[in-house]
């Protein structure tokens, strides 16, 4: 009867293992019972101890049920730690934290707007077909000016008020030198340029700066005519803007082209009616303050290459080119409602922030 | 320039066009039309006569009137002291609506009753006489009651146009008209208005002409019972017209040159005859054109002395200049209220004559204007015409010549150049010979080739280009079909841009903000910099602050901290990339024909494309802690730019000038090349912008030299080990000269050829539990083998080594 007693034994120390298994509130309690139980010195195998009094018939039986005993622990052990463990996760999920707390750490820096826009513009023209160019911002009068068509003492001028290094040289004016420079040492067309750069006038108030950038397209090449300057001109306006954008060009003057046009695009406030839909964009008379009313701004100057330019760089007689250029401060005033130039330059980061 | 429609109506009749219509065709022909503002009196000021004038009862300098329109009489209380029995005046009747939004009610003035108000001419927006009420003359004596705008035809619109340089044919009523006659495709008025011309009998003056090449014609022009007097009438209106054109009312003389001026752009003048005698005695008057001598002087009519040139053309008499030719008249022989007779000067000068002496002595004239823009040289007949309208004679008195007008040179080109330019549309001959006859330019078309006469009035058209882009001003770019010329190679990516997206991607990420800045400095922060006097002066600079051209990117950044550390004091990140600038007027400049040099960016100046960063904090307690926060912060934004490249060196204790601090600044150098500063800005500098009280870290490096280092990059890949790396930790005390530098550079001596990976520095300890004057530095180096993982005694033995050398050469003690 040995072997009754023992196989008592064991169930009694089963049943009682497994309540407490299930009771356990912990895993590193569970663990210790898992030793308790069934390790090298646990109580189940301190049971098999008596294993040496039975005969040798009842051994396997008393080992068998042992294992059996063995196995019903260890599967209690598996149930109460996926208890635990879907308890621990339902406790982990129910702990809010407020996300309304403040971020931490650096924020990220910002291009300026000016570097924005004229990457914007350059990129525009990347895929139009024009080079990159740039040049030197002090320039001799030749580059800025003789080679352009601006004779001496002519009052066109008169048109570009002149910062003075000595008599010869100058702030440029405008980027068109860098066209000079860039057929001067390619010496032939093609010509695919988009030159661009910081440049300077001697002027200063609300929509003037001494200094402003400036991106300039030369296209040159046998055949060119005036539908590829209104073709380019209105492909890049409708890219920089919107597909809608409507362009007008208007004859003007400019020494370095024959003919000149002055481009005007829809404006961007009224999209061109003249009365914008915000009653705050309109002035006292109900029409658009932004293009007074015409549905039209100015945005660029263009034209044909004046073939004394091409004269100035010894290129073929017979060749043409067109060439337009435009104002980098222009383009983001009109972009971001800015109405004072010089906020550019002060760089208030409350101002580049919204950029 | 401003345009009267009133005015122009006198050459061609625009009066069933809309003003917009008007507008559009101009804008659209090249001749902007920037703006326009409409005069219209409102028709309750109405004519009326004062009956009656006696004294206010209650107040000394008002008067009571009883004024008639003619139906009704009205009681009026007035306090102009011009005011008559019998007057003719502007009576603003109630709800009248004045220039201003003046508006106009019934009223009680001290006790008595007023239906309105008798008006000045300023009050009607006339002019800006405001001394009494405007009295109208007694020819209109006969229409009382009726509206003043309709009695003297007040109303007019005016017309801002911007004329472009080339467009001198334009820079008149009779020009715009002109212009009109041809975008309209209407008839100019006829001028109908004749001048009889006699001889000069008493004592004319002598005339010669020295600088023929200068001066193709002179006359002058004296109109005989001319009484500088006009009728008073005629004067107010034509002193209103002038004003609003822009012109202010002088002497009725002056009245005449402008009015000629503002009608038909011929520039003239006009002596007082009297005074010319006076200073020719007994001798009689001789006028000449000539050269001034060197040195000889002028007053102007402006009041100002101006000593001429030799290379300035000059009207003179025995006594000297007495007029700078197409610039100025002197103020010596001009006319004033007190003239009785003028000699009114027609003349044409060189464009290019008129245009030096203008600059050379800063005299800019509504004539000068004019003439370096090219005057039509065949004007004097009708210039003569419009000064005798001006002054209502009939006759004149003309002495001198027209000179050789040069021929324009014929162009021609061929219709098939025309139709390339727009772009391969066929274009009708006929059509193209009626344009540009239309704008008065002499054409024909013969097989196929144009020939063309351009006029005098047009200067700008020399070149058959100019004609053709005529067709194109006149035809409209709507004509033109626009298309996109076949694509060109794709743009190439230079390293000079990659590394300018670097450098921002790097800073950015690390919260620096760009910044742009004029391109200026001033002579104090000039200073800053540097004690040469290499900087590039600008010669007309707008003011002090913008003399020079900017040797530091830092100043600007410095100036805009500045300014952000009034409202916001903590710690700013930015940065800046563009051109500083040297002189380099030790040297010639090239010569800007050489071709080869085209591409030379540093032809007339030294120009560096330089990228700055600058961090700038509250110094704090202790600045030196803050300092060598900020630096370590810094140096990890400068050795990520320079990720290719382990070999960045710091060289400390070098020439940095003035900007940086001598002790805590250094110069970065990487593969023998120096290519920029890192370090802290001089507290000096710091305390010229204002900002004693902040820490600024910064660096500068060359754009273009990084640009040539990073394109010789060849990224390639090495393997890493598959096998763990060891790590040991180790700290040592020095004493604080001793630079983090020194170790690094004994520990890697003495793992030379063993597994030593790398020599990370994570802490440096200065504080309570080491020596004063001494710093603790932990090191964690790392071994790593490709050939398998490395035992504990495979590296024990190169750390006791290397202990042992930092200890004998720098007597680091192990902690
Ligand atoms: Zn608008």
């Amino acid at each position: 009867m040995v072997l009754q007693a023992l196989i008592e034994e064991l169930g009694a120390e089963e049943s009682n293992l497994i309540k407490t298994i299930e009771a356990a509130l912990s895993s590193e309690e569970l663990e210790s019972l898992r030793v308790k139980a069934i390790g090298k010195k646990g109580s189940l195998t301190k049971v098999l101890r008596g294993m040496g009094k039975l005969s040798p018939d009842d051994r396997p039986k008393l080992g068998a049920a042992a294992n059996q005993a063995r196995d019903r622990v260890n599967n209690a052990l598996e149930h109460a730690k996926k208890r635990l463990e879907n308890a621990a996760l339902e406790a982990e999920l129910k702990i809010q934290l407020d996300l309304s707390e403040p971020s931490a750490g650096l924020s990220l820096g910002s291009s300026h707007p000016i570097m924005q826009v004229q990457e914007e513009i350059l990129s525009v023209m990347d895929r139009l077909g024009f080079q990159r160019a740039e040049g030197p911002e002090i320039e001799h009068d030749f580059y800025n000016f003789e080679a352009l068509n601006f004779p001496h003492n002519h009052p066109a001028r008169d048109m570009q008020d002149t910062f003075f290094v000595d008599e010869n040289v100058v702030l440029r004016t405008h980027t068109s030198p860098i066209q000079i420079r860039q057929m001067l040492a390619q010496g032939e067309p093609p010509m695919h340029i988009s030159g661009y750069g910081r440049v300077y006038r001697h002027d200063q108030d609300a929509t003037h700066s001494p200094m402003f950038h400036q991106i300039e397209g030369l296209w040159v090449d046998h055949g060119v005519h005036l539908g590829h300057l209104k073709g380019t001109i209105t492909a890049f306006l409708e890219t920089l803007f919107t597909p809608e954008t409507g362009v007008r060009f208007r004859p003007s003057y400019f020494p370095f082209t024959e003919p000149s046009a002055e481009v005007d695009m829809s404006c961007v406030m009224c999209g061109g009616s003249g009365v914008a839909h915000d009653p705050a964009a309109n002035n006292e008379h109900g029409k658009c303050k932004m293009c007074k009313g015409t549905g039209w701004i100015e945005i660029l100057g263009a034209g044909m290459v004046d073939p004394n330019v091409f004269g100035a760089v010894n290129f073929p007689k017979d060749i043409r080119g067109f060439a337009f250029g435009i104002g980098v401060e222009r383009v983001a005033m009109l972009k971001y409602g800015i109405s004072d130039i010089r906020m550019f330059y002060e760089n208030d980061h409350r101002f580049l922030s919204q950029f | 320039m401003l345009i009267s429609r009133k005015l122009l109506n006198q050459w061609i009749d625009v009066s069933k066009h809309s003003i917009e219509t008007i507008s559009d065709k101009l804008s659209l022909a090249g001749l902007e039309v920037e703006g326009t503002e409409t005069f219209a009196l409102d028709a309750r000021v109405v004519l009326a006569r004062v009956l009656h004038v006696e004294k206010h009862p209650d107040a000394k300098k008002l008067s009571v009137l009883q004024v008639s329109t003619g139906e009704n009489t009205e009681q009026i209380v007035c306090g102009a002291a011009n005011v008559f029995e019998g007057a003719l005046v502007a009576l603003a009747q109630p709800g009248a609506v004045l220039p201003g939004e003046m508006t106009i009610a019934h009223a009680e003035i001290r006790g008595v009753k007023s239906a309105g108000m008798l008006a000045s001419e300023k009050e009607l927006g006339l002019s800006e006489n405001h001394e009494g009420i405007m009295i109208v003359a007694e020819e209109h004596s006969g229409r009382l009651g009726q509206s003043i705008a309709t009695l003297l035809s007040l109303n007019d619109t005016i017309l801002e146009i911007g004329v472009t340089p080339d467009r001198s044919d334009a820079l008149s009523h009779f020009g715009i008209a002109r212009e009109l006659s041809a975008l309209l495709e209407q008839d100019m008025l006829q001028d109908g208005y004749e001048v009889e011309e006699l001889a000069w009998v008493d004592a004319p003056p002598s005339l010669k002409i020295h600088a023929s090449d200068l001066c193709q014609g002179y006359r002058l022009v004296s109109f005989p019972n001319y009484c500088s007097s006009k009728l008073a009438d005629k004067a107010s209106c034509d002193s209103r017209l002038l004003g609003r054109v822009g012109f202010r009312s002088k002497a009725s003389a002056v009245d005449a040159t402008n009015l000629c001026l503002v009608n038909i752009g011929q520039p003239t003048h006009a002596f007082d005859a009297a005074k010319l005698r006076k200073r020719a005695g007994s001798e009689g008057v001789s006028i000449e054109v000539r050269c001034a001598q060197e040195g000889e002087k002028i007053k102007t009519l402006d009041e100002v002395e101006v000593v001429l040139s030799s290379e300035d053309l000059v009207i003179a008499d025995r006594k000297g200049p007495i007029a700078i030719a197409g610039v100025m008249g002197g103020l010596e022989t001009a006319v004033d209220e007190n003239t009785t007779e003028v000699w009114f000067e027609v003349a044409h000068f060189a464009a290019d004559s008129v245009r030096a002496s203008s600059r050379r002595h800063g005299i800019h004239s509504e004539s000068s204007y004019r003439y370096e823009r090219g005057v039509d040289p065949l004007l004097h007949e009708r210039a003569i015409r419009e000064l005798a309208k001006a002054c209502n004679a009939s006759q004149a008195h003309i002495l001198g010549e027209q000179g050789l007008i040069e021929e324009a040179v014929s162009l021609n080109f061929m219709h098939s150049e025309l139709e390339a330019l727009v772009g391969g549309t066929s274009l009708d001959s006929i059509r193209v010979v009626k344009r540009l006859q239309n704008l008065g330019i002499k054409t024909r078309c013969e097989k196929g080739e144009y020939h063309i006469d351009p006029p005098t009035h047009r200067p700008d058209l020399t070149r058959s280009v100019d004609v053709m882009a005529e067709w194109v001003r006149t035809e409209g770019f709507d004509s033109i079909v626009g298309v996109k010329p076949r694509p060109a190679k794709p743009p190439r990516l230079g390293s000079r841009r990659t590394t300018r997206k670097h450098l921002a991607k790097v800073t950015q990420a690390r919260g620096f903000r760009e910044h742009v800045n004029l391109a200026f400095m001033s002579h104090a922060e000039a200073e800053l910099v540097a004690s040469s006097d290499e900087y590039v002066c600008i010669a007309n600079p707008l003011g002090v602050e913008t003399a020079l051209m900017r040797s530091s990117l830092q100043l600007g950044l410095l100036k805009n901290a500045a300014a952000q550390m009034a409202h916001s004091g903590h710690t700013l990140r930015c940065y800046e990339m563009g051109t500083i600038f040297t002189s380099k007027h030790s040297e010639n400049s090239p010569n800007p024909r050489q071709a080869g040099s085209a591409l030379g960016a540093d032809s007339y100046a030294k120009e560096h494309e330089i990228f700055s960063a600058l961090e700038i904090s509250p110094s704090g307690k202790d600045k030196l802690e803050t300092i060598r926060g900020a630096l370590a912060k810094v140096k990890l934004v400068v050795e990520e730019v320079f990720d290719f490249e382990t070999s960045l060196l710091f060289e400390q204790n070098q020439d940095f000038g003035r900007l940086w601090h001598p002790s805590q600044s250094a110069s970065l150098v990487c593969e023998g090349h120096k290519l920029g500063v890192f370090g802290v800005i001089h507290p000096r500098v710091l305390a010229f912008y204002g900002l004693e009280k902040y820490s600024a870290v910064a660096f500068d490096i060359d754009v273009e030299k990084l640009a040539e280092l990073r394109s010789q990059i060849r990224r390639t890949y090495k393997a890493f080990s598959k096998f763990p790396g060891v790590t040991r930790d180790i700290s040592v005390g020095v004493p604080e000269s001793t630079r983090v530098s020194a170790l690094r550079e004994i520990l890697r001596e003495a793992g030379q050829g063993s597994a030593l990976e790398s020599i990370d520095v994570f802490d440096i300890y200065r504080g309570d539990t080491i020596e004063a004057g001494q710093k603790a530095v932990a090191m964690r180096l790392t071994f790593q083998s490709h050939a398998g993982t490395l035992k504990d005694e495979d590296v024990d033995p190169i750390v006791a080594s290397a202990l042992a050398l930092l200890e004998s050469k720098l007597g680091a003690t192990q902690r």
